[in-house]
């Protein structure tokens, strides 16, 4: 199974677009409004999951 | 023997003179075909299946977008779409990347290969499931690797069956696929798949150039891209 990755993906700007690389199969590309607003998304949501236990639910 | 190439590296030489004068005699006719030209369609019925002679093809199923996503690449000697005569129809396309040449077989005649030459008909399997290993290993290629890592195992495996048929040696051997189909087989855009050429090539592993490939660090491309060639069945087959 899958655990949360630790390692912060690598974003890199190149022919107008930005691409996102990072573990576990993470390979997109985007437009600069598309990764500005997903990197709004992406801090908003680290700062909520921050204050949220880490525990995993169980399993039904 | 045009029809040489078949199971070659991977088991041909457990197939009999007759049996493979029998391949070779149960060809129904040979064709050219221009690149990027459609050679079977999903869903349609059909009573020939094909034997890649020269150039490649592709396996690929469109997104309701018409974004296509490539689920295979075939070299010279593979079976294309010999899932076809059991099955009866595709449930994907089937394309040409550059000009070819194709044998194709009548399902009739290849049912009576099936009732005359079993150990034949268990090398036609093996070759369908030479297929279903590689879809395997493709679905761990898209799920589990980034970007580079899915860009550089395609190139090793390419090298590795074409090594096979004696269409790669050292590591180099020609390819007609573009920037845009790499992407199409890598779940990748065009401008990701440049960046990854060019970051393998500033790191000596691969070069890609008016396609042909250069495997310039064999066993480094292959750990970046975690291939190992075992689900290939090759040097002489199971």
């Amino acid at each position: 199974m899958l655990r949360p990755e630790t390692i912060a993906g690598v974003a890199a700007a190149q022919d107008g677009v930005v691409t996102l690389d990072g573990r576990d199969g993470l390979a997109i590309t985007m437009t600069p409004e598309a990764a500005a607003e997903t990197g709004r998304r992406l801090i908003a949501a680290a700062a909520l999951a921050a204050l949220q236990s880490t525990e995993e639910p169980p399993l039904e | 023997m045009i029809s040489g190439k078949f199971l070659l590296g991977r088991g041909r030489h457990e197939l009999s003179d007759e049996e493979q004068r029998v391949l070779e005699d149960s060809i129904g006719s040979v064709r050219q075909v221009a690149a990027r030209k459609q050679i079977v369609r999903a869903g349609v019925i059909i009573d020939t299946s094909t034997l890649l002679l020269e150039g490649f093809v592709c396996r690929y199923m469109d997104d309701r977008d018409g974004q296509r996503q490539l689920v295979a690449v075939h070299v010279p000697g593979d079976f294309v779409d010999l899932h076809a005569f059991p099955m009866r129809r595709l449930d994907h396309d089937i394309a040409t990347l550059g000009p070819v040449k194709i044998a194709c077989y009548d399902h009739q005649t290849l049912e009576t290969i099936t009732e005359r030459y079993p150990h034949l008909t268990r090398k036609l399997w093996f070759s369908t499931l030479l297929d279903a290993a590689m879809h395997r290993e493709w679905i761990f290629r898209l799920g589990r690797l980034g970007a580079e890592g899915r860009v550089a195992h395609l190139f090793c495996e390419l090298n590795e069956r074409l090594e096979m048929v004696g269409l790669a040696a050292d590591g180099r051997y020609m390819l007609p696929m573009t920037q845009p189909d790499i992407a199409e087989a890598s779940g990748l855009t065009g401008v990701h798949v440049n960046r990854v050429l060019r970051s393998l090539r500033e790191k000596n592993l691969l070069t890609f150039k008016a396609n042909e490939v250069c495997i310039l660090d064999r066993k480094a491309l292959a750990a970046v891209a975690e291939f190992e060639p075992q689900y290939l069945y090759g040097s002489n087959g199971p």
